[in-house]
């Protein structure tokens, strides 16, 4: 298993009015994000917690979300991300810094850009995370899917 | 406590919807981060260690949202106010307790009102925490931006 582990959920994905009456594209995408193996383990027939080990950072976490949209940079106009970050499992102590959500360009240099999630945060390398970022874009700024 | 929460605040989502009845609403968002106290991460000799008070009390925090909405109170009566409220950052125990969300008067004015949330929690007083409001109202309850 190759850490940080992203489980997401299904986006949610609803054409919205803005406040002003414009037309809008509002994704939700949330899920978990597991820093390292669970520190839940069997022991003699009882649950137990290994001992949190490891470096207590600070752990620099940078993600594309798996099930982002591509969304094409040239239409992204006031496009915005919103993003939510919430502490699911811990041990000891954690503390997340520099929390930020951006539309980054595809590396390959294509028109694209997906949307990456990142933070900090001190604390052991069995942390849990529980994610949300919303983007709000353009209707346009996603290619139909036949594309 | 004396100390003034930090509220680091996102953008706001704001959208027109429909509820189940037909009538459009305003649908607001407010997400972002308050800190009590300021971070407990710290460098000492180039290495990262987190310095916490020790210590675990019971903490009210009330804090009117910064990028709020200014409503109009008396379009107000068959609004509400969803408050979420999650841990952020924390050493040992954390716990809260009677999260809240209010249309708050502005003593000023009377006739606005601004969105406030408020909680309780007991634990160290560094604890952290992601906070989103969602708020329904009447799309008349928002002025047009003069």
């Amino acid at each position: 298993m190759a850490y940080p582990e992203i489980v997401p959920n299904p986006r949610i994905d609803l054409l919205v009015t803005g406040a002003t009456g414009h037309p809008l594209r509002s994704t939700t995408y949330s899920g978990v994000i597991r820093t390292g193996p669970t520190p839940i383990t069997q022991v003699m027939g009882m649950t137990a917690l290994k001992g949190a080990g490891g470096a207590m950072g600070p752990h620099a976490l940078a993600v594309l979300l798996p099930d982002g949209l591509p969304y094409l940079q040239a239409r992204l106009g006031a496009g915005f991300t919103v993003p939510e970050v919430a502490v699911q499992g811990m041990q000891e102590h954690v503390f997340i810094e520099n929390l930020l959500s951006r539309f980054v360009p595809d590396p390959r240099g294509t028109p694209e850009a997906w949307v990456e999630l990142s933070f900090a945060y001190a604390g052991p390398l069995t942390t849990v995370f529980s994610y949300r970022v919303t983007a709000l874009v353009p209707p346009d700024a996603v290619p139909p899917p036949s594309q | 406590m004396n100390d003034r929460p930090e509220v680091i605040a996102n953008r706001r989502v704001d959208v027109m919807v429909t509820d189940l009845e037909g009538r459009p609403r305003r649908s607001t968002t407010y997400t972002g981060v308050i800190r009590v106290r300021p971070s407990p991460v710290t460098y000492v000799r180039g290495s990262t260690t987190m310095l916490w008070e020790s210590g675990n009390t019971a903490h009210p925090v009330a804090v009117l949202l910064p990028d709020g909405l200014p409503y109009l109170a008396a379009a107000l009566d068959d609004a509400y106010l969803a408050p979420e409220l999650a841990i952020q950052g924390m050493h040992g125990d954390a716990y809260v307790e009677t999260v809240s969300a209010r249309f708050a008067p502005d003593p000023r004015e009377q006739t606005v009102a601004w969105v406030e949330l408020a909680f309780r929690f007991i634990g160290r007083p560094q604890t952290s925490f992601s906070y989103r409001v969602t708020v329904i109202v009447p799309p008349e309850a928002v002025p047009p931006p003069q």
